[in-house]
């Protein structure tokens, strides 16, 4: 039996277009889905709660908390970058429960506008980014997650 | 005061005086006080003495600017050698009013002690040159001099460097004629010197020792000599080449300066930077701050964020793309180079402008033109498939109906839950029968989990689209088990009404999906329409109002938004009379998308009020003399009071922050399309948003009430 992946997966649209594959989620017998709609509700999920995988798209929107006006500022958008550069970077020491935690980006973007995203604080692995159009189908998204999962970070 | 001259003295020095005062030049003797001793006819009409053959009464002292100048060359005189002479004592006097520039050549005269006590003085007047020789070396001019046939004979050192000779030397020989770039204009040249032996400021093309062009502005005298008209040709070149640059240079280019109250200043321009910024010429636009052209304080401050920012990494900031304002408010496009200039502590920057406004506009209409014919593809598509859902709900859900377009959902969800039950009753009875048949199969051990699964979804109202999409999955695998089990010996009729309990459950949820896709559908379209007809809108050109009835163009608005009223259980109350006539001079169609816009944010940022409670938009019109007043008015979402303050709700493509309230939808273009429109129509549009009675101004999680007040001009 495969353990359980619990998922955070933070995603602006998950309730609109991306129902179907919210729904897959649920048909998965080793995965716990867990939902975040924008980068302050992600913020205060990651900062109370571990998670074995957490996916998140790059342009999200920022919520309510005022953590965001710098960048809100700029007329920055993708305030997915922003959740994982702030978790990675600054505030680290407020996230140390999630040293184990992998990280994917499930985004419409192609990596090559996101160079910043293999630099550090994020570091991200290649293999962990992955094109929205590239996972049109449900089950390209599933092994995602997984291979998200068993990646080394 | 006395002289207090020996009488041998005084007589060495009148002999002295004797033998140079023939000379064309102002001479005089003067005794150590400066007092006038002698004069000759130059030195009384130079000095002005007006006093026959007594000078005395005349001291050279009082024609100084500065007493203390006479006092320093009375020093210098100290070392000038027994019968000495010095010849470049150089000072500017003042004879009556008049200021002069002198060099004294001088002969100082010593008492018995070796004291000095008297000087004889030829005065030379000074041209300007000959004045500033000292800083000859710094001064960018050439000179040259040429002999009859334009050969160089002799050249200054600037001369030779404006065209790339490291010095004098290496130039004398050539011929002036050999630096021509066009070999043509050397006859030409010569002839309007031979005409007229003055030449001024000839704009000269020059070829440099490196090939490059030199361009230069070259004065000239012609010299005659005894038999012909030319024998020698003296002039100056100066290079223009960098003027020409910038004065011709179709890019803007300027010099910015901070002042002591920190208020940057165009200091300098050419004139294309001038007419960039909608003026005619750049002495119009010097001293103007350069804060105005930007078109809001928020663009300006991330302009100088980026210059800093560059500056810090000592960069100049480079290709940066702005909007700009020119004099008459026109927005323009730029891209901008800029540096601040070195050791000046950011108080001085310098630049270039490029105009990309027509590029971008051109490049804009094109993407405009073909994204709005994308969209309205695609729109024809979405309203097909709008269609193609009503009529499959028409088809497939004819018990569920609440009218002629949507089902009850609510019985659906009901008639689902009858069904489960149903399911959950047949599957016990299946389970039981294959315990009794000692089946064992995959399928029968996992329907009981999937059913279980069935009755885990929530059921609150806002889960309803998750749980018919969950359902339908597992419904999905349901039918999938039960076909798998066929082949085992199963009663037939058992396995058939299960089939048939699970179609009618996933007929009953795929209902629910369609409806609730149909709604959102219903909700997106007005967007797209939107943002179709705002990509495909026209020139607003008021020479082709027409005169047209605004009650229907509001009205019009009003219907089209029914569906999506609906959807969000608005209501749109209509506070004016529609049988009013209010004509107003208008492009109906840009107006009628403004009133679209103005009223379609109404209600999409309204809040619900709970289930009994509907929410409301009311729209009221009046006219008041020459106008028409239009307000429109909701319930819900804030509009910060910063936002609102600054404009920045105005701002193409800014959307306010609380906007995004529970996922609505938007492009940021609404607000800003209206503004221009009715502003078009010489009228005017003002949003207000204040908190409900008794709550916090500032308290952004409560609802405020959010105001759109619309004026226009009544035709007459």
């Amino acid at each position: 039996m495969r353990p359980i992946i619990k998922l955070l997966w933070i995603d602006d649209n998950l309730f609109h277009d991306l129902t179907e594959k919210r729904m897959a989620l649920y048909m998965e017998d080793d995965i716990e889905p867990h939902f975040a709609i924008d980068a302050t509700e992600a913020f205060y999920r990651l900062r109370t709660e571990p998670f074995d995988v957490v996916i998140v798209d790059l342009r999200l929107p920022p919520g309510s908390d005022d953590m965001w006006n710098t960048y809100r500022e700029s007329n920055f958008q993708k305030f997915g970058y922003a959740l994982l550069n702030t978790v990675m970077g600054p505030q680290k020491d407020q996230f140390d429960h999630l040293k184990e935690t992998r990280f994917g980006v499930f985004t419409i973007e192609a990596q090559e506008e996101n160079p910043e995203l293999f630099d550090e604080p994020i570091n991200l692995s290649e293999n962990n980014f992955k094109m929205k159009t590239h996972a049109y189908h449900e089950n390209a998204f599933i092994d995602f997650i997984r291979h998200v999962h068993q990646s080394w970070r | 005061m006395e002289p207090t001259l020996s009488s041998s003295l005084l007589q060495d020095i009148r002999h002295a005086f004797g033998q140079i005062s023939g000379l064309p030049f102002p001479i005089y003797a003067s005794d150590k006080t400066g007092a006038f001793l002698f004069a000759n006819e130059q030195a009384v009409e130079f000095f002005m003495l007006d006093a026959g053959d007594d000078f005395s009464g005349f001291n050279i002292g009082t024609y100084y600017e500065d007493g203390k100048e006479r006092e320093y060359i009375l020093r210098q005189l100290q070392h000038v050698p027994p019968g000495g002479w010095h010849n470049n004592l150089t000072v500017r006097l003042k004879i009556h009013d008049e200021y002069r520039k002198i060099r004294f050549v001088t002969k100082p005269f010593r008492d018995e002690a070796g004291e000095l006590c008297a000087l004889l003085c030829i005065a030379l007047s000074m041209s300007d040159i000959e004045w500033f020789a000292e800083f000859e070396k710094m001064m960018y001019a050439g000179f040259f001099e040429t002999d009859k046939d334009l050969m160089l004979v002799d050249c200054n050192q600037n001369f030779a460097q404006v065209l790339n000779y490291a010095s004098p030397a290496e130039i004398k020989g050539k011929s002036l004629g050999d630096f021509f770039w066009e070999p043509d204009k050397i006859a030409r040249f010569y002839n309007d010197l031979n005409r007229h032996p003055h030449i001024e400021n000839r704009q000269l093309k020059l070829r440099r020792k490196d090939g490059a062009m030199v361009v230069v502005k070259m004065s000239c005298i012609g010299i005659a000599g005894e038999t012909e008209n030319i024998a020698r040709i003296k002039g100056t070149i100066h290079d223009v080449t960098f003027e020409i640059i910038q004065n011709d240079l179709p890019v803007g280019l300027f010099l910015v300066n901070t002042s002591q109250q920190g208020e940057e200043i165009i200091s300098r321009a050419n004139l294309t930077f001038a007419h960039i910024h909608g003026y005619d010429s750049p002495e119009e636009i010097f001293s103007k701050p350069i804060r105005q052209f930007h078109p809001n304080a928020a663009a300006y401050e991330a302009f100088k964020a980026e210059l800093n920012k560059a500056a810090a990494n000592n960069q100049p900031l480079l290709d940066y793309y702005m909007e700009i304002q020119d004099k008459q408010g026109k927005k323009r496009n730029v891209v901008a180079n800029v540096r601040y200039v070195a050791e000046e502590n950011q108080h001085l920057r310098v630049g270039a402008v490029y105009d990309v406004t027509d590029h971008v506009r051109g490049h804009t209409r094109t993407l405009e033109a073909d994204f709005s014919s994308v969209l309205h593809t695609y729109i024809a598509t979405i309203n097909g498939l709008r269609d193609t859902l009503t009529m499959l709900i028409k088809a497939h859900g004819q018990d569920l109906q609440r009218d002629e377009t949507h089902i009850d959902r609510a019985k659906a969800a009901a008639e689902t839950v009858r069904c489960k039950k149903r399911l959950e009753e047949l599957l016990a009875d299946l389970s039981k029968i294959a315990e009794e048949r000692n089946l064992d199969d995959a399928n029968l051990a996992r329907l009981p989990k999937l059913v279980q699964k069935l009755s885990t979804g929530d059921t609150a109202a806002d889960k309803e689209k998750d749980n018919a999409a969950l359902s339908r999955r597992i419904l999905l695998e349901i039918r999938k088990c039960l076909d798998n089990l066929r082949p085992l010996n199963l009663p037939r009729e058992l396995l058939r009404n299960l089939r048939s309990e699970t179609d009618e459950m996933l007929r009953l949820t795929s209902m629910i999906s369609l409806s609730i896709s149909l709604d959102e559908l219903n909700e997106r379209i007005p967007d797209f329409y939107y943002f179709r007809d705002y990509l495909r809108r026209g020139e607003i050109v008021q020479q082709e109002f027409k005169s047209h009835n605004l009650v229907p163009i509001v009205l019009d608005a009003v219907r089209f938004l029914e569906e999506f009223a609906a959807i969000h259980r608005v209501n749109v109350v209509q506070q004016f009379n529609q049988r009013d006539n209010i004509p107003v001079l208008c492009h109906k169609n840009s107006l009628n998308r403004a009133f679209h816009n103005l009223l379609h944010n109404a209600i999409k940022y309204s809040w619900t009020k709970g289930q009994d409670r509907q929410p409301w938009v009311n729209v009221r019109m009046e006219k008041k003399g020459d106008v028409v007043e239009i307000l429109i008015e909701n319930w819900g979402v804030p509009i910060r009071r910063e936002e609102l303050e600054s404009g920045s709700v105005f701002q193409f493509g800014k959307r306010g922050r609380e906007s995004e309230d529970r996922g609505r939808s938007g492009t940021g273009i609404g607000l800003y399309d209206a503004q221009d429109v009715i502003s078009k129509h010489g009228g005017t549009l003002r949003m207000t948003s204040e908190p409900t009675f008794g709550n916090l101004p500032e308290m952004y999680s409560n609802p405020f009430i959010t105001r759109a007040y619309i004026t226009l001009p009544v035709a007459k």
